[in-house]
């Protein structure tokens, strides 16, 4: 038989890995920092207690993604975030300068690879806090679990397709804002031009 | 494809998750029109900044050594009696050995674009009407080509070209050299051969695997064939003339 302390080794030596993905995951997602400690406290309880039904050689990342993913839902659930965010007006569509100005300067900022930085610093926490439970869940298994849209899926329990359309618009309002930020911080020689400052 | 179609499919081909042949077109539309790939290329820096971003921040040692000082000795035990347990380990041991045995992605020391073309099945029909961009010329090595199509591989569009070689089957892929990007292993072997030589590794089902590029192409292979052989295909079909 396995000695009980080697089997608690061997779930410590496939998570140590992952620990900086699964952190940085559960505080995007939670933003409260003692919220996202106490999720990943009890996601690893979870998931060693199910450990012996863990089948080796199947993705353990993607197994303890569902861990971290599920107890962060269950817990905004818990606690009301999502109702409260919910309350919060997604931007107005805008008229047709201003959300040209928007184009225009997203299209500066991609042309611009050194405004990214700025950009993404000035907008991060904005852009995240705009969008729904289960969008920013996909965002976040996509850009920091790395994972596939069918991982994704088989994590949340929902179809391909929902996973497809969510992480379409969770990227579309991460890029509203970052083109807002990017405005903010254009170049002085472009945000003089005439048509910006109708724009505007 | 269209400008406005490459914007509709922007998301999941910069997540590789476009079907193979919607993710080729995209690509060949690419090559052709520079103010889409200028976007393209925005795009993915953007998506890698920010990816990057999500995952920065400080880590904190110490809320792991207690999360993994506050777990039990050993995950939850069922209540299984001696026989069932020792039969659930047996059969637990035989399904690891056996995805051992059969698992087709990287082993220590393979090469990347090698373990991408171990795992891809294969086993597609050949495409209708597939004509290659590239292939090497009719009996060289004894070469017959059967047919090809269009794929993906691990996101990278690719055509296949099916075929035979004294008796033995082997499959070529080419690709924009581009996609070496997406492969830095091999990237970094094939930069080191220098031009006109390919390297070659073996499969871990025992087949040849062999590579080269240049002309901004990207050309590799496997078969059963003798890795000489290979090579000498894998070579012809680079310095073939395209269609």
């Amino acid at each position: 038989m396995t000695d009980p302390g080697d089997r608690k080794e061997e779930f410590l030596a496939l998570l140590r890995p992952h620990r900086d993905s699964l952190e940085a995951f559960a505080r995007r997602h939670l933003r409260d920092r003692q919220a996202a400690e106490d999720v990943l406290q009890e996601s690893a309880a979870a998931a060693f207690g199910s450990f012996d039904r863990f089948q080796p050689g199947t993705n353990f990342r993607a197994w303890m993604f569902a861990f971290v993913a599920r107890t962060a839902l269950h817990w905004n659930r818990r606690s009301g975030r999502e109702a409260t965010l919910a309350l919060f007006p997604e931007p107005a569509a805008g008229d047709l300068p201003e959300a040209l100005a928007l184009e225009e300067a997203y299209e500066g900022l991609l042309a611009d690879p050194s405004r990214i930085p700025a950009a993404i610093e000035g907008s991060l926490a904005g852009s995240l806090a705009s969008l729904s439970d289960g969008e920013r869940s996909v965002l976040l298994l996509r850009a920091i679990g790395d994972l596939k849209y069918r991982e994704i899926a088989d994590i949340l329990g929902c179809p391909l397709g929902t996973v497809m359309g969510s992480l379409s618009r969770a990227r579309s309002k991460m890029r509203r804002r970052l083109a807002d930020a990017a405005a903010e911080t254009r170049p002085a020689r472009s945000a003089a031009r005439p048509a910006d400052g109708g724009a505007r | 494809m269209t400008c406005a179609e490459v914007l509709r499919y922007l998301s999941p081909y910069l997540d590789s998750e476009l079907d193979p042949r919607t993710s080729f077109d995209l690509a060949e539309h690419l090559a052709r029109c520079e103010p889409c790939a200028a976007r393209v290329r925005g795009e993915e820096r953007l998506e890698a900044a920010l990816a990057s971003a999500l995952r920065g921040g400080v880590a904190d040692p110490a809320l792991w050594r207690r999360i993994e000082g506050s777990l039990p000795a050993a995950p939850r035990r069922r209540r299984l009696r001696l026989l069932p347990a020792l039969a659930g380990a047996l059969a637990l041991s035989g399904a690891a050995l056996l995805a051992w045995a059969l698992w087709p992605g990287p082993r220590p020391g393979e090469l990347d674009l090698a373990a991408a073309v171990a795992a891809d099945a294969g086993a597609e029909q050949p495409e209708a009407g597939f004509v290659p961009s590239l292939r090497p010329p009719e009996g060289r090595r004894g070469f017959r080509y059967e047919g090809g199509r269009h794929c993906s591989l691990r996101g990278t569009p690719v055509e296949i070209l099916r075929g035979s070689a004294g008796g033995s089957s082997l499959t070529l892929y080419v690709a924009r050299s581009e996609a070496l990007a997406r492969f830095p292993e091999a990237a970094a072997r094939i930069a080191a051969a220098g031009s006109g030589k390919a390297v070659r590794c073996r499969l871990p089902d025992g087949r040849s695997f062999a590579a080269a590029s240049g002309g901004g192409r990207l050309v590799f292979g496997c078969g059963a064939a003798p890795p000489e052989v290979l090579d000498d295909l894998v070579l012809a079909t680079l310095a073939a003339e395209g269609r």
